[in-house]
């Protein structure tokens, strides 16, 4: 089975990125992959809860994607720095998702990873 | 010509060409792995399925539809996402089974206009996978 | 060599425009300090990362497990001098070509960025 992480570096909605990055990771758990998804940097907005794009600005939730991730077994994880520095608390934050310290993270990527893709 | 015990790697390209530098980046390392033997497999993918465009005239960059082309003619597998083209106005059609494309007179020949899931396909089954334009 | 000892890093980014390269500086020293081979390469922007007197957290020193290599034609379109240059990175030509074997015959990852 192949291991992927799939890394967002942008912040919802701004970018089509996060919302492109994280229909590769559902995608990719639908085909049989174990996939990760890492919120690095502003990627970490990305896990406030609440979002409701659909109404207000006409745009898919990527707070839907990522419970549909999370219930296909797939993991969502956020650095703990990139919270931290954008002042995001673990109350704010949509259910399920993991919050790391870099270090854990990079071990993760070091020992349990096959393949990268980052948005 | 791909034969299947080349190792594989596969390409994601996010940004467009000339905004950025990315897809000269990309073309460069598909060139380079084609040169030394390796098949490969690109997907254009966001704003980078705008590298698929007809008909580019840079005036003082690499052309990168003529780039992609090349990669073409060396082997190189090249598809790009039908949403995000569709999404640009490349989509013509219905996709074709025959020719296994989204019809569309606005991309090159060089570049097949599919689903996200042969790109899927291609993390799956590809040794390495690099990215370009994500960030 | 043992794929699994080494992971090989791209880097087209300039440093300090985004948290990434700070990243990218902690995978490959939390790489190097578990014993694995770091092989990075710089290509575009990335090319900066190789300048003297970056700050200490964008700064990756080549040592016995990270080598780095930077490509000529980029550094030197930016006016970055051999001279610039830490003395233990190496400025290459054909970086592409060198990146990309050291990628699919040495590599257990590949990051790119």
């Amino acid at each position: 089975m192949v291991n992927l992480v799939v890394e967002i570096t942008h912040p919802p909605y701004g970018h089509e990125n996060t919302f492109a990055g994280l229909y590769v990771a559902l995608t990719s758990l639908a085909k049989g992959m174990n996939v990760t998804v890492i919120f690095h940097g502003d990627g970490a907005y990305t896990s406030l809860r609440g979002q409701s794009p659909e109404k207000k600005i006409n745009v898919l939730s990527t707070e839907r994607q990522i419970e549909d991730i999370l219930a296909l077994g797939g993991r969502v994880i956020a650095y703990r720095d990139a919270l931290v520095h954008r002042g995001i608390l673990k109350e704010e934050m949509i259910e399920g998702i993991e919050i790391l310290d870099s270090p854990e993270i990079y071990d993760l990527m070091l020992e349990n990873t096959d393949k990268v893709i980052v948005f | 010509m791909v034969t299947d015990d080349k190792k594989k790697l596969a390409i994601m390209l996010f940004s467009g060409p000339y905004g950025k530098q990315d897809a000269d980046y990309m073309c460069r390392i598909a060139e380079s792995a084609l040169n030394r033997g390796y098949a490969v497999k690109i997907f254009l993918y966001g704003d980078g399925v705008h590298a698929q465009m007809n008909g580019q005239t840079p005036k003082s960059f690499l052309n990168i539809g003529d780039y992609l082309s090349e990669l073409a003619d060396m082997g190189a597998e090249i598809k790009s996402c039908s949403r995000c083209s569709g999404a640009r106005g490349y989509v013509e059609g219905e996709f074709d089974e025959g020719l296994d494309r989204y019809p569309s007179s606005k991309a090159i020949d060089a570049v097949k206009i599919h689903t996200l899931y042969s790109f899927i396909d291609m993390i799956k089954d590809c040794d390495k996978i690099m990215t370009f334009g994500g960030v | 060599m043992d794929m699994n000892e080494s992971i090989c890093i791209l880097i087209t980014k300039p440093p300090h425009t985004t948290e990434g390269g700070k990243r990218v500086c902690g995978i490959a020293r939390r790489a190097r300090d578990k014993g694995m081979k770091v092989s990075i390469y710089l290509i575009g922007d990335g090319v900066l990362f190789a300048k003297k007197n970056l700050e200490s957290n964008r700064v990756i020193s080549p040592d016995e497990s990270i080598s780095i290599k930077v490509g000529m034609n980029d550094m030197l379109a930016r006016g970055i001098t051999p001279e610039m240059l830490d003395y233990r990175i190496e400025a290459v030509d054909d970086i592409e070509g060198i990146f990309v074997e050291d990628a699919m015959e040495n590599s257990k990852l590949v990051f790119t960025w």
